[in-house]
C-alpha cells in the first residue's frame, strides 16, 4: 500500500520553529524528502553559454530531487552585471545566481550575496579540493561565497601550421617577440597577425588584460588598493601601451566584438595569435566548427614570469533566498551542491561541462579524471596546460571593480582606436579608480 | 403602457445628457473623449520623462543613498570627453544616414509607381527588413561587414575586386558607413511605402497633360511629383531624423558603438552612462538632453520650412 505524503504548508513549516532543525536533518531533499514537502521554488539566473546544457542538468536535478524546482532565467554575458545589478535592486526573486570574483566584492557589498559557509558547513571541505585561484576568487573577507561552476585560465593561442609555414619554430616568449613574430608574419602576407577581442561593453576584454598583465608578472592594484599603472614602467602600463603600438604603430593586431566572432575568424587562417579563455581552444580545434581544426595550440602567457589569470565563476547564494526562509536556504544548498559539488565520489555537472564543452574546473580531482584527460587531450598539450595551471594566479579585487571595468574599458577601446593617447588614456583610467574608490569609501 | 413608461424615465437623462453637451461644448467634449489616451500617454510619457527629471537632480545609483545634486549631473555629463564625442558622432550619422534613406526610399516609391511584373511581390517583400528588429538587423550586417569572415568580403574575395579583405568593421569611417547602411536598410521600407501612397495619389491626368507638353521625365517629376509628395516627404525626413538621433539597437548589435568610439552615438553613451556605469543621474541627465535635442532640432526645422512644404500648395 502506497503511504500518503504528509504535506506541510511553508508558513506551518516555518511557524513550527523546527525549519531550522528540519532543515539540517534532511539534508538531501530526496525523493523521499520531497515526499514530505511542497515543492520549493528556486530561481537560478545565470548568463547565456550552453544553456541548453544547463537545462538538461536541471532536468537531472529534478530526477534526482523533485521538491525542488528550478526556474531558469538567461541574460546575455555582455550585460550580466548590469542586468545582474539591476535584478537584486529590484528584489527581482532569485535565489541562486552565477557570479565572478570580479563583482563579488560590489555584490557582497551590498549585500545581495551571502557567504555559502555561513550557511552549510560543508563548504569549506572543499577548500582542499579545489585550485587555489579559483578558491580565492570565491573569497571575500576571509568567507566562501561560492563553489565554482567552472574556474579557468586565459591563456595565450596560437596557429602552429601558419607559424611554420613562416619558418617560426616556436611561439613567443615575451610580448616583444609576439611583436617580431608578426611582422614576420605580416611580411609574408598576413595583415593582422594578432587578433584581439576588444569592444567597450564586453567583460572579457578587461579579464584578457589583467592575464597579459599577469604574464609580465604585473598587478593591476596593489595590498592598498592603489592603482600601479600610472608607473609608466609597471606592466600594466606596458602591456596597455603593447596593445596600442600593436595597432597603431606596427600594425600587427585587428579585433573583433566577442569571442564567436574570434573562433570564426581565427578559423579563416588570417590570424596567428590570440588570448582567450582557454576552453575556446576545445572549440578552435574542433573540426565541426573550424576548417583548421588541429592547428591551434597554447603557450605559455608570453611575458617574462608567463604568470596567467586563473579565476573562478561560481554559484552564489542570495540574500533573497536567505529571507525567504530556511527550505529555500536548503534547498539551494542541494542545488549548488549537485552542480558543483561531489555526489557521490563525482562532480557530475563539472565533469560534464569539462568533457563536453573544454569548460575549465575548479576542483583537482577533475584533474586525474580519465575522461577529461581523454576529452582534453584532443584539443589541448595536457602537459603545456598543466604548466600554465600551475602559474595561474587570481587577481586583487575591489567593490568598485565591476564598474571601473566599464570605465576602463572604454579608455582602452579609445586608445586602441587612436583616439586618446596612452598617458591619456592610463591616466583617466586612474582618475576614475580613484574617485570611485572614494565613492566606495575604500 | 410599459413602452411609455420607460421612454418616461429615459426623458430626464436625456435632457440631463444634452444639457451636460451644452455645457461641455464641442470643445469639452473632445477633451473628454481623448481624455483616456491622454491618460494612457502620461502614464507611459510624462511620467516617465518626470521621473527621468527628477533622476536627473540626483545623484542615483544602486550602492550609494540618493541625494539632491542640482545640475551637477547635466554639468558633468556635458563637460565630459565622451558626450562631445557621442554629439559629433550622432550628428555625423544623422548628416549621412538621413538624405541617404529619403534617398533611397523617394527613388524606391517612383519605381514601385511603374507597372513592371512583379511589381505587387516586390512591394510584399520590401517590408521584411522594417518587419526586423533591429537588433537583428544589426546581427544580419554584422555578419555581412565583419572583417575576417563576413559575407561582403568573402563575396569582393572571390569575385577578385579585392585582393585583400576590407577593414568594415575595425576602421572607423567604415564603420560608420555600415551603419548607415545597416540604418537604411531598416528604415527604407516604411519611407518608401509612405512616399509610394503620395506618388499613387498625384492625379494622373497631370502627367498626361504634361507629356502632351512635351515635358521630360525630369521635368515631370521636379513640376508634378515633387510639389504633390512634399507634405509627405517633410513628415518621411522629420521622423527619419528622430530615428537616426536615437539610433541605438543597430550600433549595439553591429559595432558595439566601435572601433573605438566611432559608432557610439548619444543614445548608446546614455545606454553605457546608466546601465554599464551604473549611474542613473547621469543616464537620466543625458536622456533628458536627447530629448530636448530631438525636440530642438524638429521645431527648428519645422519653423524653417514654408507651410506649403508641409501643407501641400494646393492648399
Amino acid at each position: 500500500m502506497e503511504r500518503q505524503p504528509v504535506r506541510l504548508t511553508r508558513r506551518s513549516f516555518a511557524a513550527s520553529g523546527l525549519g531550522a532543525v528540519a532543515a539540517a536533518a534532511l539534508p538531501r531533499f530526496g525523493s523521499s524528502a520531497a515526499s514530505a514537502q511542497e515543492a520549493v521554488d528556486l530561481n537560478f539566473h545565470i548568463w547565456q553559454y550552453g544553456v541548453e546544457t544547463v537545462q538538461d542538468n536541471i532536468k537531472r536535478f529534478h530526477e534526482l530531487y523533485p521538491g525542488v524546482k528550478i526556474s531558469l532565467s538567461d541574460v546575455p554575458w555582455n550585460s550580466y552585471h548590469e542586468e545582474s545589478v539591476n535584478r537584486l535592486r529590484s528584489k527581482t526573486p532569485t535565489d541562486v545566481m552565477y557570479n565572478g570574483g570580479d563583482w563579488l566584492e560590489e555584490f557582497a557589498t551590498a549585500g545581495w550575496v551571502v557567504p555559502l559557509e555561513d550557511h552549510f558547513d560543508w563548504v569549506r571541505g572543499y577548500q582542499d579540493k579545489i585550485f587555489p585561484f579559483a578558491w580565492q576568487d570565491m573569497v571575500f573577507q576571509d568567507k566562501v561565497y561560492g563553489l565554482p561552476y567552472y574556474a579557468d585560465t586565459i591563456t595565450f593561442m596560437y596557429n602552429e601550421q601558419l607559424l611554420k609555414d613562416a619558418g617560426i619554430a616556436s611561439p613567443p616568449q615575451t610580448w616583444e617577440e609576439v611583436t617580431e613574430q608578426s611582422l614576420a608574419l605580416k611580411a609574408k602576407g598576413m595583415e593582422y597577425p594578432y587578433l584581439y577581442v576588444l569592444a567597450q561593453d564586453l567583460p572579457t576584454v578587461s579579464e584578457a588584460f589583467v592575464s597579459t598583465v599577469f604574464g609580465r608578472g604585473g598587478e593591476l592594484i596593489d595590498e592598498n588598493d592603489e592603482p600601479l599603472w600610472t608607473d609608466p614602467n609597471s606592466p600594466a602600463a606596458k602591456q596597455f601601451k603593447w596593445f596600442v603600438d600593436a595597432r597603431n604603430v606596427d600594425k600587427i593586431l585587428t579585433f573583433v566584438s566577442n569571442e564567436t566572432d574570434a573562433v570564426g575568424a581565427m578559423s579563416t587562417g588570417q590570424h596567428a595569435f590570440i588570448v582567450l579563455y582557454n576552453y575556446h581552444l576545445a572549440e578552435l580545434n574542433d573540426a565541426a566548427r573550424s576548417d583548421r581544426a588541429g592547428q591551434f595550440k597554447v603557450a605559455l602567457m608570453p611575458g617574462e614570469t608567463h604568470e596567467c589569470y586563473g579565476f573562478s565563476k561560481f554559484y552564489n547564494l542570495t540574500k533573497m533566498a536567505v529571507d525567504r526562509g530556511p527550505e529555500v536556504v536548503n534547498a539551494a544548498g542541494e542545488f549548488i551542491r549537485y552542480f558543483a559539488g561531489e555526489i557521490d565520489g563525482q562532480y557530475p555537472i563539472a565533469k560534464r561541462w569539462a568533457v563536453e564543452n573544454g569548460v575549465g574546473f575548479g576542483v583537482k580531482p577533475l584533474f586525474d579524471d580519465p575522461d577529461v584527460r581523454a576529452a582534453y587531450s584532443k584539443w589541448i598539450d595536457v602537459d603545456k596546460w598543466t604548466e600554465q595551471l600551475s602559474l595561474a594566479r587570481a587577481q586583487r579585487h575591489t567593490p568598485w571593480q565591476g564598474i571601473w571595468n566599464e570605465l576602463f574599458r572604454l579608455e582602452h577601446v579609445r586608445a586602441v582606436a587612436g583616439e586618446t593617447s596612452v598617458e591619456d588614456a592610463l591616466q583617466a583610467s586612474a582618475d576614475n579608480w580613484n574617485e570611485l574608490k572614494s565613492q566606495f569609501g575604500g | 403602457m410599459q413602452q411609455a413608461t420607460v421612454a418616461h424615465d429615459r426623458l430626464p437623462s436625456e435632457a440631463r445628457w444634452r444639457g451636460g453637451r451644452r455645457r461641455l461644448g464641442v470643445r469639452g467634449t473632445g477633451v473628454l473623449m481623448v481624455l483616456p489616451v491622454v491618460l494612457l500617454i502620461a502614464l507611459f510619457t510624462l511620467y516617465p520623462f518626470g521621473q527621468a527629471v527628477y533622476d536627473s537632480m540626483r545623484l542615483t545609483s544602486p550602492f550609494f543613498p540618493g541625494r539632491f545634486v542640482g545640475l551637477d549631473n547635466f554639468r558633468n555629463v556635458i563637460g565630459s570627453t565622451y558626450f562631445a564625442d557621442a554629439v559629433r558622432v550622432t550628428l555625423t550619422f544623422t548628416a549621412l544616414a538621413v538624405p541617404v534613406t529619403v534617398l533611397a526610399s523617394l527613388l524606391i516609391s517612383l519605381l514601385l509607381n511603374e507597372r513592371f511584373a512583379g511589381n505587387t511581390a516586390l512591394r510584399a517583400a520590401m517590408l521584411l527588413p522594417w518587419a526586423l528588429p533591429a537588433s537583428i538587423t544589426g546581427i544580419v550586417w554584422k555578419w555581412m561587414f565583419l572583417d575576417s569572415w563576413g559575407a561582403i568580403n568573402v563575396g569582393l574575395y572571390e569575385l577578385g575586386v579585392v585582393d585583400k579583405y576590407i577593414a568594415w568593421l575595425t576602421s572607423p569611417r567604415l564603420a560608420m558607413m555600415a551603419v548607415v547602411v545597416a540604418f537604411m536598410w531598416a528604415q527604407t521600407p516604411l519611407a518608401a511605402t509612405l512616399l509610394l501612397i503620395a506618388v499613387q495619389r498625384v492625379p494622373h491626368e497631370l502627367y498626361d497633360a504634361a507629356s502632351l507638353d512635351g515635358a521630360a521625365t525630369t521635368v515631370r517629376f521636379r513640376d508634378i511629383t515633387l510639389p504633390a509628395i512634399q507634405p509627405t516627404l517633410v513628415i518621411v525626413t522629420l521622423y527619419q531624423i528622430l530615428m537616426a538621433f536615437t539610433t541605438f539597437d543597430i550600433t549595439y548589435a553591429l559595432t558595439h558603438g566601435g572601433p573605438g568610439t566611432a559608432t557610439t552615438m548619444l543614445t548608446y553613451f546614455t545606454w553605457a552612462e546608466s546601465f554599464k556605469m551604473l549611474n542613473f543621474g547621469s543616464g537620466a541627465a543625458l536622456a533628458i538632453l536627447v530629448s530636448l535635442a530631438s525636440v530642438l532640432v524638429i521645431t527648428v526645422l519645422l519653423r524653417a520650412m514654408p507651410k506649403e512644404a508641409l501643407l501641400g500648395e494646393a492648399r
